[in-house]
């Protein structure tokens, strides 16, 4: 939705000091700073299929292999495949590339579920492999383990040995230790020379989308139905206190939030009120900006323009406004400078309209760019505290504090 | 950017008593199979097909010139059903959309020329880009940027979508305003 009301044109400074969006910004209550996606952590909350979004639990999704078993994608043009009955027998159907598994040569199925896949053809190698290297991993444990076992109480008799303890401490470790039966080195296979690959190679290339998602599957053998992968929702945690910033409500179909810090619930938000008209060197040209206090207190605030290198001059001097908040009822809003009038164009309740008049030079003219300052004071009582910081230091909690946004717009 | 006010002339469109302001040029067929919540735009040459199947179209919703929405098909194993449509609150849908979906859930941009497939569903909070082609039987997951033909998702929105779309189509509605007598708010 940032798209209709062109939130692209403006970026608000990170703390970590990237340029991004409002929309896309977060603020962290406790540490009173603003927080982007690269400055925050993520944490996968839920894991579920696109399609079907059904949720799996961690270990149940690694034994799907992250893939879901009911949902079937296009092996052609990764598009949904759909279910077609026939005599009573499934197969499925790509609607968009006319694919089928008809084509792939395999039979209607009673059932929709469970359609093949192409395995690796070494599983059975890897999985004894892998059971070997556990066994190995017991072996070399297993003194470690029997000492750790093994209290001070034992050193004594252990030493002495009076009554063949020791013996027969030995001869369990021997049992417990496994079989061992090294596996022979996976022998090795021709190299095919590159004439017979040539020869074997069937005319239909590929794509590398297909080849990614079936990465198994040579060039001569038919395409199976992709099973489709699934995906993790994330919780965002800011990267210097832990806590969540937003995590979503339960159920992966949802789009409510059971905690949300959005920045633009606490940030003043800056939109370009109306277009701005060709901008000619040396002459004053406006910038009609909004101001929205979309929070949930009123906000006191003070823009500065900012005039530097690589940013248009601005003539106007620092502008002072109070925002009632958005939930408060009466719409008159308080501190309304009369005087300033031919900075502020409009008030409605919780959004002021403002006049800059900007001059640009022949610098500007390829990437106009308008930098403003805000300063705006925060209410205190948003502050998430933790209970000790609440009792050691009294003086900090619930304090108001006045923190500062920069910003910059794009005025082409 | 603040969305402009648009003037509309009065003798144009017809006004219900719940806020729906529609065209008068419309084609829309089957009314009496038609819901609309309420304070939705639909303007010139829109094209809804209640003559075929129960079409719902929730609150504050926008449907600009010459989209064409139609209930989809659905072959059973009996007889092909046509199925209901459902439009959630707060949904956009740009001009020349062609909207063939089982359901379009709440805070949805569906941008200009977007064809949506037979019996496709899209999710809360996404957003198709224009001239997208959405496969038949397709679903999209909430919070999904969606974009291509055939359509894909390829990013995601801001987490906010809810409240920046609730922002948007209230004031879209607020700003279409009839000519006569028009007051000036920007």
């Amino acid at each position: 939705m940032s798209a209709l009301l062109q939130y692209n044109k403006i970026k608000y400074e990170c703390s970590c000091g990237k340029w991004r969006t409002l929309p896309d910004l977060f603020f962290c209550r406790h540490c009173f700073k603003i927080k982007c996606d690269d400055c925050s952590c993520r944490e996968i909350d839920a894991i579920f299929c696109p399609r079907c979004l059904d949720t799996s639990s961690p270990p149940e999704a690694r034994l799907k292999k992250h893939k879901c078993t009911s949902c079937n994608d296009c092996p052609n043009c990764a598009n949904v495949l759909s279910a077609r009955v026939e005599n009573e027998k499934y197969y499925l159907h790509c609607h968009h590339c006319r694919w089928s598994t008809r084509d792939a040569k395999q039979d209607d199925r009673e059932s929709n579920k469970s359609w093949p896949t192409k395995e690796n053809p070494v599983t059975n190698h890897l999985n004894e492999v892998t059971a070997y290297m556990k066994r190995m991993e017991v072996i070399e444990n297993a003194p470690k383990d029997l000492k750790k076992g093994k209290g001070k109480a034992w050193s004594a008799i252990h030493l002495k040995d009076k009554f063949g303890v020791q013996q027969m401490v030995e001869k369990r470790r021997k049992a417990m230790v496994p079989e061992m039966n090294p596996l022979k080195a996976h022998d090795p296979t021709e190299a095919p020379t590159l004439e017979e690959e040539i020869e074997n190679r069937s005319n239909v290339l590929r794509s590398l989308d297909q080849i990614i998602m079936q990465p198994l599957t040579n060039s001569n053998e038919l395409l199976l139905p992709v099973k489709v992968p699934l995906q993790g929702r994330v919780m965002v945690r800011c990267d210097e206190c832990e806590r969540t910033l937003v995590k979503r409500d339960f159920g992966v179909a949802t789009y409510k939030f059971k905690i949300s810090s959005f920045a633009r619930e606490f940030i003043p938000d800056i939109r370009m009120s109306r277009p701005v008209k060709e901008l000619k060197i040396g002459e004053t040209a406006h910038v009609f900006l909004s101001v929205t206090n979309l929070s949930s207190s009123p906000l006191e605030l003070t823009i500065t323009p900012q005039s530097g290198e690589g940013t248009i001059k601005c003539s106007n001097e620092p502008i002072q406004l109070n925002l009632p908040s958005s939930k408060s009822i009466d719409s008159a809003a308080g501190g309304v400078h009369a005087e300033q009038s031919d900075v502020i164009v409009f008030r409605q309740h919780n959004r002021v309209g403002l006049r800059l008049d900007v001059v640009p030079t022949e610098s500007d003219l390829t990437s106009p760019i308008l930098d403003l300052l805000l300063n705006y004071k925060q209410d205190g009582s948003f502050s998430i505290l933790a209970a000790s910081e609440k009792v050691l230091k009294p003086e900090e909690s619930g304090v108001d504090r006045i923190l500062p946004a920069h910003l910059r717009i794009s005025l082409s | 950017m603040d969305l402009p006010i648009v003037y509309y002339n009065e003798t144009e469109w017809a006004k219900t008593h719940t806020g729906n302001k529609v065209n008068k040029k419309h084609a829309i067929a089957g009314t009496q199979n038609i819901v609309i919540a309420g304070k939705t735009l639909i303007e010139e040459g829109v094209t809804i097909r209640g003559d075929l199947a129960t079409v719902k179209i929730g609150k504050f919703c926008v449907l600009k010139a010459r989209c064409d929405i139609r209930p989809c098909l659905k072959i059973f194993s009996k007889k092909p059903t046509m199925c209901n449509v459902i439009i959630g609150d707060y949904v956009y849908i740009d001009e020349d959309c062609i909207v063939n979906a089982a359901q379009i859930f709440a805070f949805v941009h569906l941008g200009a020329r977007a064809v949506l497939g037979n019996g496709c569903v899209i999710r809360e909070c996404s957003r198709v880009l224009p001239d997208t082609v959405v496969s038949p039987d397709a679903v999209f997951p909430p919070f999904s940027t969606i974009a291509g033909n055939p359509a894909r998702v390829i990013g995601t929105e801001p987490m906010c979508t809810e409240n920046l779309m609730t922002e948007a189509m209230s004031m879209y509605y607020d700003n279409f305003v009839p000519r006569q007598g028009a007051t000036l708010v920007p």
